[in-house]
């Protein structure tokens, strides 16, 4: 079973094994994949929405093993997840952004959000870049960027996450959100 | 997009401080934001501007930023399978081995590379496997890999991507899987991110570390390239396909020595540009080969050139541009129009030739010699060498010449990177102080200029003792500052007996250099010598004589010679106080001086006294704004600090930061001290927020400016580990004591007092985890590193009466607690909280044991000392006042235990809030006793 895998790696992580984050990503990214994927397949286009947060937590029951780990493996689970979640979104808006150069087949369905999103490849990307920079110096500040933004996780969520205060997840975030404006600011 | 705003073309990443400032900034109100920004502008404009960006930003409340929507669209488009047009998705062939392949990653000439996964016998794992395009060797490669793959999967590293598994596929071509890396290739990553040149030896220097870590396990690489090292999301590298061409070309066990055919077969597993002359020789590879590799690298990731180019792959082109050629010094080739590649570096043509021309260009280019045996011997002394480079001492590979050995010293003092080192200044200050002695001896003229002549002549002197860094003077071995100190003063020994007034003159200047290296005994030696010199001199000295009693007295203090150390300050003080009255810095000085002697001896409240009055005088001398009085600030608040008054010593030490924020350059050191002194108070004081970015500032300020190796560094990163567990972040304090313990080994080795207290930190940190027994071996190793009678030694008993007492070995606890607590009397007093917290043990397991009376007392009076030392309403309160009450439950007295258990329940419920099980426990025990009383 997968979930002895994360919750060893989980684990491991607790004890400092910094690897053991990298090793865990592509998991939950295959996981949380394929459950909004089962979800959309189950209950179609029109079906009711996940929300990020109700995916993480479903990644969450059906990848750990609950009685393995504490409270707080809960929180670097979620970390975890952000990651993930981030590759997900810039994964797709590579694709995204290469059918529109490639003039490959575009998606015929063009409905309200989709319409509002025409630039948002290149500005998921230029975010991703940016937070590539910020992690260069400031790693935390970039997991947390990768929380509020990417995941879209409350700040209560992203303080278990990052294991600090709701204070400074506050913040960091107007700290994060400074670095970022800035470093996409046309000089 | 816009890179650092900040940067002129040799600085260093200046992100980090920025940061760090940014960080401070935004706990300013606007006044005092306004007033912080400012100081900044006038020390460095561009730094200004960047830092009013950032805050402008800050500001925005613009919906930038804004989470992406997530609507219908977006999740299918998100979370559908991948679209037709991705066309590997057509080629993923079938399973391979127990391995599903998920997408093509990446395909070259060894073959294609494929994210897979396996998802068998309850095993769950990804990484990308490597498929061979090899026909007819394949059998071959198969029988060698299967020999090296024991050596292979056991090379765990976090720099090496691991090897997992390997086998033949069903159509029969092998294939090998490798821990999948997300990450981009070294010098795409170093060109995207525009690291400069110290980030990118920084980057270079962990994956020699990991080639080094390869190398212990006798295993080389072989084919070191940027392709084959990823950078990954966190900035750390790591190394791909180690040991893999080794397998691919050796035919045999036996190693292959040199035959042209060798190279000659269908394939070879090296890259041209990237090959060693012993590899297109067909010669033995070794790790010297790895080396070689290493100097290509770093050569292109200082350069963005390849050292070598063959035109093409045929024998004659290979041995043309790798075994004949000498490579270009990396300097020479930056060209005025590499605009481009400079930027990527973040810095100019001009900037970057002067940046790599000398040192580095002469460590690239030994990792570059074409014979094996002429390169580094290992990856350690290149990784030691660019450290060497980095801190500004004198690097190996450098051919030795004068010009050389007197620049580098000078930048070296310039850093004043030891106090053993800061010879110049001491120079400096000698001039100032032969003037000041002029003026208070010598009132007659001719005096004054006889003075000026023999100032002259000793000047002469001392500059023989301290530049004595000519080679063609020392047999052209490089010396270390303190060897060059040792023979100067050698040589010019025979002179001073010739001209008495001038020795003492010298003697004074050369113990105190002896005492900042740290010498004490030889600095003792020096002084005992001035002192008698001076003392036959027919006209007495006495401004040379207060200062030769002082330096005396503070190595005899450095000693632990105390009683003789008193003796020799007081009459130092003494002698200054006569020649310039109360009120002057010497006397300040020197009363420093007797304040640490009595710190050092035990005498906190002597040692307040004095600082105050240090301080006073101070103020009366300076004013406010003076480095000095932040000095004598700082002084007293940590010895307030020592005897508990964390409330009292707060206040001081802000008026101390501030200060020296003001008045103090941003790099200076003083500046790190107070940052992670108030950090240290703060959290004594249960500020955590505020105390963690102090001493991430700190720790910036500190790598920026020293690097991560230094022995500052350490106490800092121990104190923030410390910070970050009582957070409950075992991880990141795990690592922080670690790093923190591999800088205290390598500069203090096993048995040192910051060895052992780290040591005791970890132990802890394990304990607090659940590991009780690594634990134990860690407080064990402790009590062995600290000497006999260190004060740490108390901590570290007490820790083992915990684990004792976990155990439930109550009689083994109690033995360790009494000891803790008889040791902790005699180093901190009866009143400090470390001995209110043995006692409070003390107590609990004397109750286990049954032993109430005794558990009382000893409970009331460890509550005595909490609620001396703390504030009313902390938290840590509760500490006591549980056990107490509890307690006295027991003992049927539930009236009283009620009254300590709400107060218990009362403080936590403020400082953790209703639902932390701390304050739930506090609240079950309060309903027991109010159920029973």
């Amino acid at each position: 079973m997968p979930s002895d895998d994360i919750t060893r790696l989980l684990q491991r992580h607790h004890a400092g094994d910094r690897e053991a984050f990298d090793r865990m990503v592509p998991l939950v990214y295959d996981q949380l994949k394929a459950i909004a994927h089962r979800q959309l397949v189950r209950d179609g286009p029109r079906g009711p929405l996940l929300d990020t947060t109700s995916l993480v937590q479903e990644a969450y029951l059906q990848l750990v093993d609950e009685d393995g780990v504490d409270w707080q493996n809960r929180g670097h689970f979620f970390a975890i997840c952000a990651r993930a979640m981030r590759r997900i979104m810039i994964d797709d808006a590579r694709r995204r952004l290469a059918g529109k150069r490639g003039g490959g087949a575009v998606d015929a369905t063009l409905d309200a959000d989709a319409v509002a999103d025409a630039t948002e490849p290149e500005r998921l990307l230029a975010i991703d870049d940016a937070l590539r920079k910020l992690a260069a110096f400031n790693p935390r500040l970039a997991q947390l960027v990768e929380c509020r933004y990417f995941a879209g996780m409350t700040e209560e969520e992203t303080a278990e996450a990052m294991q600090s205060s709701l204070r400074t997840v506050q913040r960091d975030w107007m700290r994060a959100r400074a670095w970022l404006l800035q470093a996409m600011d046309p000089p | 997009m816009s890179g650092p705003t900040a940067t002129g073309p040799d600085a260093e990443d200046p992100r980090v401080r920025l940061d760090a400032l940014f960080d401070a900034a935004l706990d300013l109100h606007d006044d005092a934001r306004e007033a912080f920004v400012c100081a900044i502008d006038t020390e460095d404009a561009a730094l200004g501007r960047a830092l009013r960006e950032l805050l402008r930003f800050a500001a925005d409340t613009s919906e930038a930023l804004q989470p992406p929507q997530t609507g219908p669209a977006r999740w299918r488009s998100l979370f559908e399978a991948s679209p037709p047009t991705d066309d590997s998705q057509h080629a993923l062939p079938e399973r391979i081995g127990v391995w599903q392949p998920l997408r093509r990653i990446g395909h070259g000439g060894m073959g294609t590379v494929y994210l897979v996964e396996r998802n068998d016998a309850g095993f769950h794992q990804t990484g990308a496997l490597k498929l061979l395009r090899l026909g007819d060797e394949s059998d071959a490669f198969l029988e060698r890999f299967a020999r090296e793959r024991q050596i292979l999967a056991s090379l765990t590293h976090p720099g090496i991507a691991r090897l997992l598994d390997g086998g033949r596929s069903r159509d029969g071509r092998p294939y090998l899987v490798m821990e999948y890396v997300e990450g981009e290739a070294l010098d795409r990553a170093c060109d995207r991110q525009r690291l400069d040149i110290d980030a990118r030896i920084a980057l270079f220097v962990q994956i020699a570390e990991a080639v080094a870590h390869a190398h212990r396990n006798l295993i080389a690489h072989r084919d070191l390239k940027p392709g084959n090292i990823l950078v990954g999301a966190d900035g750390r590298p790591k190394l791909l396909d180690f040991g893999i061409a080794k397998a691919l070309t050796e035919t045999s066990s036996e190693p292959q020595h040199g035959t042209q055919t060798n190279t000659h077969t269908a394939l070879r597993a090296f890259t041209p540009d990237y090959a060693t002359p012993e590899q297109v020789l067909g010669q033995p590879t070794s790790t010297a080969t790895d080396l070689y590799q290493l100097g290509l690298l770093l050569y292109e990731l200082l350069t963005g050139h390849r050292a070598q180019h063959a035109l093409d792959t045929s024998q004659r082109a290979l041995e043309d541009a790798i075994c004949r050629s000498e490579p270009v010094r990396p300097s020479e080739r930056i060209a005025d129009d590499d605009s481009e590649r400079c930027a990527a570096r973040n810095t100019t043509p001009g900037a970057l030739r002067r940046k790599l021309r000398g040192d580095l260009d002469n460590i690239v280019l030994k990792a570059l010699r074409k014979a094996p045996e002429r390169r580094y011997e290992s990856a350690i002394a290149l990784i030691d060498d660019l450290e060497r480079w980095r801190t500004g001492l004198p690097v190996r590979a450098r051919p030795e010449s004068w010009r050389y050995r007197g620049g580098k010293f000078l930048k070296r003092n310039a850093w004043a990177v030891a106090a053993g080192i800061a010879i110049f200044a001491l120079l400096a200050g000698y001039a100032i102080t032969a003037t000041l002695q002029a003026q208070a001896i010598a009132r007659e003229r001719d005096r004054a200029q006889a003075e000026t002549e023999k100032t002259r002549q000793t000047l002469a002197l001392l500059k023989r003792v301290f530049l004595l860094s000519d080679p063609r003077e020392t047999g052209g071995v490089p010396l270390s500052a303190r060897q060059a100190l040792d023979a100067g003063w050698e040589s010019i020994q025979g002179e001073l007996d010739r001209n008495p007034e001038i020795a003492v003159e010298v003697l004074a200047v050369v113990a105190e250099s002896y005492d900042r290296a740290g010498d004490f005994r030889q600095a003792r030696a020096l002084f005992e010598r001035n002192l008698s010199t001076l003392r036959k001199l027919p006209q007495p000295q006495p401004l040379l004589l207060a200062g030769a009693q002082r330096g005396h007295g503070r190595a005899l203090s450095q000693l632990a010679e105390y009683d003789a150390a008193d003796a020799e300050l007081t009459a130092a003080l003494a002698g200054y106080r006569r020649l310039f009255g109360a009120r002057h810095e010497e006397v300040a000085t020197t009363m420093i001086d007797i304040a640490q002697l009595r710190v050092r001896r035990g005498d906190q409240r002597g040692a307040e006294a004095m600082f105050r009055d240090v301080l006073a005088m101070r103020r009366g001398l300076y004013g406010e704004r003076h480095p000095l009085v932040a000095e004598a600030l700082s002084l007293l608040a940590m010895t307030l600090r020592q005897q508990g008054d964390y409330a009292g010593a707060k206040p001081l030490l802000e008026q101390t930061l501030t200060l020296r924020r003001q008045i103090l350059p941003a790099q200076h050191p003083d500046l790190r001290t107070s940052l992670s002194n108030l950090a240290m108070i703060r959290s004594d004081l249960g500020e955590y927020d505020a105390a963690e970015s102090l001493y991430r500032e700190a720790l910036a300020g500190m790598q920026a400016s020293l690097g991560n190796t230094h022995p500052e560094a350490a106490i800092v990163m121990a104190n923030l580990g410390r910070l970050l567990q009582s957070r409950r972040d075992y991880a990141g304090a795990r690592a922080l004591f670690e790093d923190a313990l591999r800088i205290r080994l390598a500069v203090f080795g096993e048995h040192h007092p910051m060895t052992a207290e780290n040591l005791n930190d970890i132990g802890f940190l394990l304990s607090e985890n659940g590991d009780a027994k690594a634990a134990e071996r860690f407080y064990l190793r402790a009590l062995d590193a600290y000497p006999p009678d260190h004060k740490g030694r108390g901590a570290t008993v007490f820790n083992l009466g915990r684990l004792a007492e976990n155990r439930s070995e109550y009689a083994a606890a109690e033995r360790r607690y009494r000891e803790a607590l008889a040791l902790q009397r005699r180093d901190y007093g009866d009143t400090h909280d470390r001995v209110g917290a043995d006692l409070n043990r003390l107590g609990i397991v004397l109750h286990r044991q049954g032993r109430l009376d005794e558990a009382e007392i000893s409970m009331r009076q460890a509550l005595a000392i909490y609620r001396e030392r703390l504030p009313a309403g902390h938290q840590r309160l509760a500490v006591v006042l549980l056990p107490l009450g509890e307690l006295l439950i027991d003992r049927k007295r539930h009236r009283e235990a009620e009254a300590l258990l709400r107060e218990a329940w009362q403080v936590r419920r403020d400082a953790l809030g209703e639902d932390d099980p701390k304050t739930v426990d506090a609240a079950k025990a309060l309903a027991r006793a109010r159920d029973n009383g």
